[in-house]
Order: structure tokens, then C-alpha cells, then sequence
């Protein structure tokens, strides 16, 4: 059978390297939080607003320990880990940011927080988009306000900034579209509490300057479902051309502001010239710079405004403190315990101590299994020299009683691989 | 008590006046400061006189405010009921009204004198003459009123109405003293001949000066040669005129930029500037922006900075990371502690940055031994094949040779024999049989290359 022909130009697949590059993330909820409904929904957003790069169709089990996806963070190249857990005393939420395989782990209190279903109740016109739509193909920008510029700030604000800054790729002024930046991360630091807001947008443009006529048949070309104005009635171009009751040749843009309204270079007729000639005719507003004729099919403008819908969740997060490893190892920053060095010395202290002991757990458990791996060896020996001289083994019973004592240690010196062989062995016996 | 309602005004007006008489002029009316710009500086003798002026009660008249309201109600416009018409005598009111005339004409000339387009240059000198004129009449006015306090109403009013206000009083007052009118018109009478040559005089010296001005930049209607005749001309001339003084208008304009500029650069603007721009930064920052040159933009865009080319040894060289991080050890050892504190906070949060950034940090000493220990194992696994292969080679081709070297002793011995009684050659060669071993083991091959090319070797298999 022919093989299917696959688009190598317009899909250029990334290189392995390339593709290491790209920051992945996953977003994660664990323990009590996966009792909670809308905690469970909010990391749905999350891992939404964090798309493409993460792992969106994740489901955590209750037997999962925040262990097996750091295990797992490896293989899969996950740079970023977002933990959202609920404390099951005080019930106060906290999201942990990871950066994955030794990095510094991030902890916010997240103050308050709202579902993007509570978002779209709230607003007058709600953006619906769904969870494969063409606003995630591509990650958001990121948008920071009222944090210190990293040059002369705090090195825990520097680092949080850093880390917000490398959980998307990063911005080509040459190879980025505009129109590929489709949702905006809003961050805003409150320059008194220190607490950040997270915001999650999405950005409409509109043709302004145009006719709503013009407006439907420009939009037609790009979502074939919309409608063809009705063209029964019309009797000349005109009357489609000059919307009759636009006013001075504008229709009514309300909402728009007029900052907003940006020029636009089209796309449509940077990559493909010869469209560029239906453009220029189908919208009578296009701009063209500096009438250059020669330069009319590189650079068609629109005057476009911008809009932006909140989409996604919100929450308010409190920096809390700043960890040296994932979700554990030395704490670089706190937010309200501060420890002087002779606490901090103590620690160390303790947790050399406790390093060792567990060395030696180790060491002494290593030489349990090795000596109960020469007893068995011994038996299976002493087994086959009886089996060799062809006698039957006397003393089966008092070896089946060794073997259950054996057994009962089994499951906490053996890992779990070996158990499952064992079991699955039995399966296949049967 | 008087209850009429006149007797009340009048006891009112008595205790206004009181309390007038006691308030200093000075701070009841506003002083007159029209001309407070040409006022010279005074002379010690003159600031003296003026001081004992103060002091002499006499001197003093217009020293309280109720003495300055009826000097003015002495000097003012008589009132004109509306009932009643025209009761007071006509003739200061005619004079008033030739001098307004006269002051009006005089304002239109002003006007148009600060127009002064080139083409009107005859009606300038009209102007000009009327001027002359009107500065012989003031000339023959006395200005024997010093000190002028305006209304309150007054000096709301423009200077020039001010003006006015000053000469019809001073009119009104020469009308009083009818005998020095009567004198200045008997000396105007003697001396008019005079004064009309003089201004006739005057005249003539200014066309003189406006036409030798006109001559020296070649205006139109001169007969200079290089003025413009046609009217196409003019038009030209009009508009490279304008075009000269909208060049200068830029320069200057962009002067005073790079003066702001330059001001900014030094001195307290640039620091509010500066504060500015770092209100700016710190306010919005974006993602990482990344060229395609590999430079970064740093967070407040004002600059790029290069990343990945940072020195120390490379990813691979785990020795050279070892040595690097027992130099650093010895380096710390020799600090004393406060140093060793600052610069172990110090790396503590670079290391920090460096890891959310995604870069490798090779600085954990154990895992690092680690890597070595692996890494020469497999260099030492990757060496004994590499003899193992050798010796392969050399095997097959001492294999091959003797086999060659067998064949022909064989062939030599057969020579001249009998088919049937001739010896075999020996087979063909299929490489050297390794002893083979039960299980998996010798398929998987150690190192990259060993597994590339067993994966290759099964596709060729299969095309």
C-alpha cells in the first residue's frame, strides 16, 4: 500500500533537540485536593490556560504519590510541575511550581480563585472556548505587571520572575506570528501585599474601519459556516461596498475603544500574492503603505482593534516560600518564618544525621537480601543434588514451613516488580 | 434716633466714611502698576525725600482710602440719570468724545501696524504720521496726575482702556483750570506754523528712511534692479520667504529638543525621567523574548544579552566539573567566614536561577562520581569489544590467508594425480565461528554506535 504523503513544509516536524527546548508542564492535584470538586475543576483550567505544552488529559489515582510524576517528569521531558494541594486541617489551598528535574520548587498560597465557568456566568458576553480550540495551539503571552525589574530586585522576586518568564516558550521577533498569540497570562503584582493575580484572557480582533458588509465577507473567508449577506435585495456594488446605514462610512463599533485599534499587517497576503488582489478589492479601507504598487502585494494593513475576553481561572496567589529541590530540600526563601543561622546550622546537623541513618537502613537491608539470596540458592543447590541422586526429598514440609516465614518478609524487602512477576507468573500457572 | 430714611443712609454712610479714613489707600485701592516696568531705579536722595514725604502729615492728602474716593469723586464722569437728560453742561462731554475719537483711530493704527504685511506699505506711513501727531499732543499735555488708583472695576480692564481713563481725566482737569487751557491755546496758536513744518519735517525724513529701506530689500514697486516687477514674481518671492521661515521654525524647534536633551542628561529632569522609565519597566514585563541570533531581550527590553555562552568546562567533561568544583572548595577554604557566608547566599540563589532556567547544573560532587564511574565503565566495555573486533579482523584474515595457502598445497599435491585419488579443497570461508552460549546474551551491543548499527542492519534485512 502507498504510503500516505505527509506535509513536511507547512508541518515541519521539531528536532529532538528543538523540541527539549520547549518547556513542557504538568499540572497536578494530590491527596485530599482530589476529594475537592473544584479544586479538581480549577486544575482543569489550569492545565488549559498552560496548554499546548502539557499534559492535558492527565488523571491522577489515589494510589499516585507526588514521587511517580517526579519519576515520570524525567522520561517524558516535563520541565515544569504545578502541584495544587489542599491542606486537610486548615483547608487552605497551596500551589507548588517545580521546576523539574532538581529545580527550586515555588509554594503560593492561593488566596482566592475562580473557575472559568464562574468567569463566563459572571460576564455580559462570554467567550465559549473549548478545550481543543485554535486559541490553544499556541501558548499564551505572558504579561507581567508591578513586579521589580530582575536587575535590581530581591533574589526571590527575580527568581519568581525568571520562573514565570521560562514556563512558555520563548518569543521570536522573526519567526512569531502575530496572529499565533491568541490568549494573554496576565500577572499583576499588587505593589503593597506582594499578592500576585493571575488573569487569563483571550484576544478578539475585529476589522474597523470597514463596512459590516465588508466585515461578513472577510470573515467568511477564513470560517466557511458563516453566512453570505443576502445579495437579493442589492442592486449595485455599492449598496454592499457602503453599508447604507453606516454613518459617514462607519458602522457602529461601540465597544471599541479607540486606543485599541491596532494596524495590522495581513497575512493572508504575505504568504500567498495573488490573494492579496481579492483583499485589496473585497475591504475598501486597506491601507496600503506608501501606494507602492510594487510593494501592494507584500504588505497589506488592517486597521484591527483588539479585545481582550477573560477566559480561564483566576487566583490570587501569596508567595510563601522557596524550596532548593522538588517539593523538598533546603528552603531558600520564606515569607514569614525567618530562621537565624545557628537554626539554620542545627537543621543541616539533623539532616546529615538522619542521611546517615538511612544509609545504613539501606546498607544493612542490602545485606539482609543478599543472605536470604544465598539461602535460597543453597536450597535450590541441596534440591538438586537430592534430585541428582533420585531420591524424593524427605523433608518437604519443614522446607514449604521456611519458605511461608521467607515469604512474609518478602513484600517489604522485595520491590514491586519482583512481586508483580511473581504474581503474574501464578496467573499464567493457572 | 432719626427715622427718616435719609437721616439712616446718611448716619450709614457717615460711619462708612469713618472706617474709609482709616484704612491706608494703599491697602483699599490697587496700586497703579501700569508703569511699573519703565520705573528707573531711584536715586538715595530721591528714596529720602520720599520717606520724609510720608512722614509730613500735609504732604500725605491721598493717604487714606476716603481721601483717595473723593479726590476721584471730585474728578468723575458726572452722573446721568437715565430719567434725566443732558442737564449738566455740554462741554466737557463734547471734548470727551473728540478724544475718543481720536483714541480709537489711534488703536486701529496700532492694529495694523503689528499686521504690517509688505504690501501696505502706504498705509504704514499713514499710520506712522498719525502717530507722530498723536505724540505732539501728548507732549503738550501736562502730566501733573502722579498717583492714579483705579476702581476696583477698572482693573479688570485692558491697559490701554486704562490709558484712556488717564487722559480724559487729565483732560477733565485742564477743563477746570480754565486759565492754563486758555494759555496752552494761545502758545498753540503762536508756535502752529512751526509745528506744522516740523511735522511736515518729520514726514519726509520717514518716506526717506521707509523708501530706502524698501530699495535695500529689492521690495516690489522700487526701481531697484533685482526687485520683482511681474506679479508671478512676487508670488515667488512671497513663497520662498515662507518656506525660509518654516526651515528656521524646525531648526529651532529641534534645537530645543536637543537642549531638553542635553538638560535632561545633567540635571534634575533626567532623574524624574529616569524614575520614569523605571516605573515603566518595572511595571510590565513579558515572556522571554529570543532572537535568531540566540540573544535574549532582558526583561525590561532595553537590552539583549547573550545565553548558553557561559564559560567553564563543557557539558560532557565530568573530570573537568569535578576539578572545577574541588578548585572552588579550595578557594572557599580560604576565605574567612563572613566572606564564605556571603558567597555561599550568593550561589546559593544563582544556582537557583540557573535551574529554573533549565540549565544543567553540574555541581552535585556524588552524582558527578557517579557519571565518571559509569561513563569509564562503559569506555572500558566499549574497549574490550573494540579489541574483541580487532581481533576478529585479523582472525578472518589469517583464517582467509591459510586457507589460501592450504588450497594451493593441496592443488600442488594433486598435480598428475587421478581424479578419484585426489585430495579436496577446503570449503569456502563463513567467517570464524564464536563458541556460542545459551540465552540472550550478544545481542545487545554497549555505546550508541553498537545499537545504530544492529537496528540499521535489521532494516536492510527486511528491504
Amino acid at each position: 500500500m502507498a504510503k500516505r504523503r505527509q506535509k513536511k513544509r507547512t508541518h515541519v516536524k521539531l528536532s529532538e533537540e528543538d523540541r527539549g527546548k520547549i518547556p513542557t508542564s504538568m499540572v497536578i492535584h494530590l491527596g485530599a485536593a482530589l476529594e475537592n470538586h473544584t479544586l479538581t475543576q480549577l486544575v482543569k483550567d489550569t492545565r488549559n490556560m498552560m496548554q499546548p505544552h502539557t499534559a492535558i488529559k492527565l488523571r491522577e489515582r489515589k494510589t499516585n504519590k507526588l514521587k511517580d510524576f517526579i519519576v515520570m517528569a524525567g522520561p517524558l521531558g516535563v520541565s515544569q510541575l504545578m502541584v495544587f494541594s489542599q491542606n486537610q486541617d486548615s483547608g487552605s489551598t497551596h500551589l507548588r511550581m517545580a521546576s523539574m528535574p532538581r529545580g527550586p520548587t515555588v509554594t503560593f498560597k492561593i488566596k482566592e480563585y475562580s473557575l472559568s465557568k464562574d468567569i463566563s456566568r459572571v460576564q455580559r458576553a462570554p467567550k465559549s472556548v473549548s478545550k481543543t480550540a485554535p486559541e490553544f495551539l499556541n501558548p499564551p503571552l505572558l504579561v507581567m505587571n508591578g513586579f521589580a525589574n530582575p536587575k535590581n530586585a530581591e533574589p526571590h522576586e527575580k527568581l519568581v520572575v525568571t520562573m514565570f518568564q521560562n514556563m512558555f516558550p520563548p518569543i521570536s521577533p522573526q519567526d512569531t506570528k502575530v496572529g499565533s498569540i491568541k490568549r494573554v497570562l496576565l500577572l499583576n503584582k499588587d505593589p503593597e501585599t506582594g499578592i500576585i493575580d493571575l488573569r487569563h484572557y483571550v484576544i478578539d480582533t475585529k476589522l474597523v474601519d470597514v463596512s459590516r458588509n465588508v466585515k461578513k465577507l472577510v470573515n467568511i473567508k477564513k470560517n466557511f459556516s458563516k453566512k453570505l449577506p443576502n445579495l437579493a435585495k442589492v442592486k449595485d456594488v455599492s449598496d454592499i461596498i457602503l453599508d447604507p446605514y453606516a454613518q459617514a462610512g462607519f458602522t457602529s463599533d461601540s465597544e471599541v475603544e479607540d486606543d485599541a485599534v491596532v494596524e495590522v499587517e495581513d497575512e493572508d497576503a504575505l504568504i500567498k500574492p495573488k490573494s492579496s488582489k481579492d483583499a485589496a478589492t473585497s475591504s475598501t479601507s486597506t491601507t496600503t503603505t506608501s501606494g507602492d504598487n510594487a510593494d501592494q502585494t507584500q504588505t497589506t494593513k488592517r486597521k484591527k482593534a483588539v479585545k481582550l475576553t477573560e477566559v480561564g481561572p483566576r487566583m490570587k496567589l501569596d508567595l510563601v516560600k522557596i524550596e532548593d529541590g522538588v517539593c523538598d530540600g533546603k528552603v531558600l526563601y520564606h515569607s514569614y518564618i525567618k530562621k537565624t543561622t545557628k537554626e539554620i546550622n542545627k537543621l543541616d546537623q539533623l539532616h546529615a544525621i538522619k542521611k546517615k541513618e538511612r544509609e545504613n537502613r539501606r546498607k544493612s537491608q542490602e545485606a539482609n537480601i543478599a543472605k536470604k539470596n544465598e539461602k535460597k540458592e543453597a536450597k535450590k543447590r541441596r534440591r538438586a543434588e537430592a534430585k541428582a541422586r533420585g531420591e524424593q526429598p524427605a523433608e518437604e514440609d519443614e522446607e514449604s514451613s521456611e519458605s511461608s516465614d521467607s515469604e512474609d518478609d518478602e513484600p517489604m524487602v522485595d520491590s514491586d516488580g519482583e512481586l508483580f512477576d511473581t504474581e503474574a507468573y501464578q496467573q499464567d500457572s493457572e | 434716633m432719626s427715622n427718616s430714611l435719609e437721616d439712616r443712609l446718611k448716619a450709614h454712610s457717615n460711619a462708612f466714611d469713618g472706617l474709609l479714613s482709616l484704612i491706608p489707600a494703599k491697602y483699599y485701592y490697587d496700586e497703579e502698576t501700569s508703569n511699573q516696568w519703565q520705573q528707573k531705579k531711584k536715586s538715595k536722595e530721591e528714596l529720602k525725600s520720599n520717606k520724609r514725604m510720608k512722614l509730613d502729615p500735609e504732604s500725605s492728602k491721598d493717604s487714606t482710602a476716603k481721601q483717595v474716593m473723593n479726590n476721584i469723586a471730585k474728578d468723575a464722569k458726572p452722573v446721568v440719570l437715565p430719567g434725566q437728560k443732558k442737564i449738566q453742561t455740554p462741554q466737557p462731554q463734547t471734548v470727551e468724545q473728540g478724544e475718543d475719537e481720536e483714541d480709537s483711530d489711534e488703536s486701529v493704527g496700532y492694529g495694523s501696524e503689528e499686521l504690517s504685511a509688505d504690501e501696505d506699505d502706504e498705509e504704514e506711513e499713514e499710520n506712522k504720521t498719525k502717530k507722530d501727531s498723536k505724540n505732539d499732543e501728548d507732549e503738550l499735555i501736562p502730566s501733573n496726575v502722579t498717583m492714579i488708583f483705579n476702581d476696583e472695576g477698572d482693573a479688570l480692564e485692558d491697559t490701554i482702556q486704562q490709558k484712556k481713563l488717564q487722559q480724559e481725566r487729565s483732560k477733565v482737569e485742564n477743563l477746570k483750570n480754565g486759565k492754563t487751557k486758555k494759555l496752552k491755546k494761545e502758545l498753540s496758536a503762536e508756535e502752529k506754523k512751526e509745528r506744522e513744518e516740523n511735522l511736515a519735517k518729520l514726514r519726509a525724513k520717514l518716506s526717506e528712511k521707509i523708501s530706502t529701506l524698501k530699495e535695500k530689500r529689492k521690495a516690489p514697486g522700487t526701481k531697484v534692479p533685482g526687485a520683482a516687477t511681474s506679479r508671478q514674481q512676487i508670488l515667488e518671492e512671497r513663497r520662498k520667504k515662507d518656506e525660509l521661515r518654516k526651515s528656521q521654525k524646525e531648526l529651532r524647534k529641534k534645537r530645543d529638543i536637543e537642549e531638553v536633551d542635553d538638560n535632561s542628561s545633567s540635571e534634575e529632569e533626567n532623574e524624574d525621567e529616569d524614575n520614569k522609565s523605571k516605573k515603566f519597566e518595572s511595571n510590565v514585563m513579558f515572556s522571554n523574548i529570543e532572537f535568531a541570533n540566540g540573544e535574549r531581550a532582558t526583561s525590561d527590553l532595553s537590552s539583549t544579552r547573550k545565553i548558553g555562552s557561559k564559560k567553564g568546562p563543557s557539558n560532557n567533561d565530568i573530570k573537568a566539573h569535578l576539578k572545577k568544583i574541588e578548585m572552588e572548595k579550595a578557594k572557599l577554604s580560604l576565605l574567612d567566614s563572613v566572606e564564605k557566608e556571603k558567597l555561599d547566599e550568593k550561589n546559593k540563589w544563582n544556582k537557583a536561577l540557573a535551574k529554573v532556567q533549565g540549565l544543567k547544573m553540574k555541581d552535585d560532587e556524588k552524582l558527578l562520581k557517579k557519571a565518571l564511574r559509569r561513563k569509564e565503565s562503559q569506555k572500558r566495555k566499549s574497549e574490550r569489544e573494540w579489541i574483541e573486533r580487532k581481533q576478529i579482523v585479523a582472525d578472518t584474515i589469517k583464517a582467509k590467508s591459510d586457507r589460501r595457502e592450504e588450497n594451493l598445497r593441496i592443488r600442488r599435491q594433486n598435480k598428475g594425480k587421478d581424479r578419484k585419488h585426489q585430495t579436496k579443497q577446503l570449503r569456502t570461508f563463513k567467517g570464524i565461528a564464536k563458541p556460542k552460549r545459551a540465552g540472550f546474551e550478544g545481542k545487545f551491543k554497549s555505546g550508541k554506535g553498537g545499537s545504530n548499527g544492529s537496528k540499521g542492519g535489521s532494516k536492510g534485512k527486511k528491504n
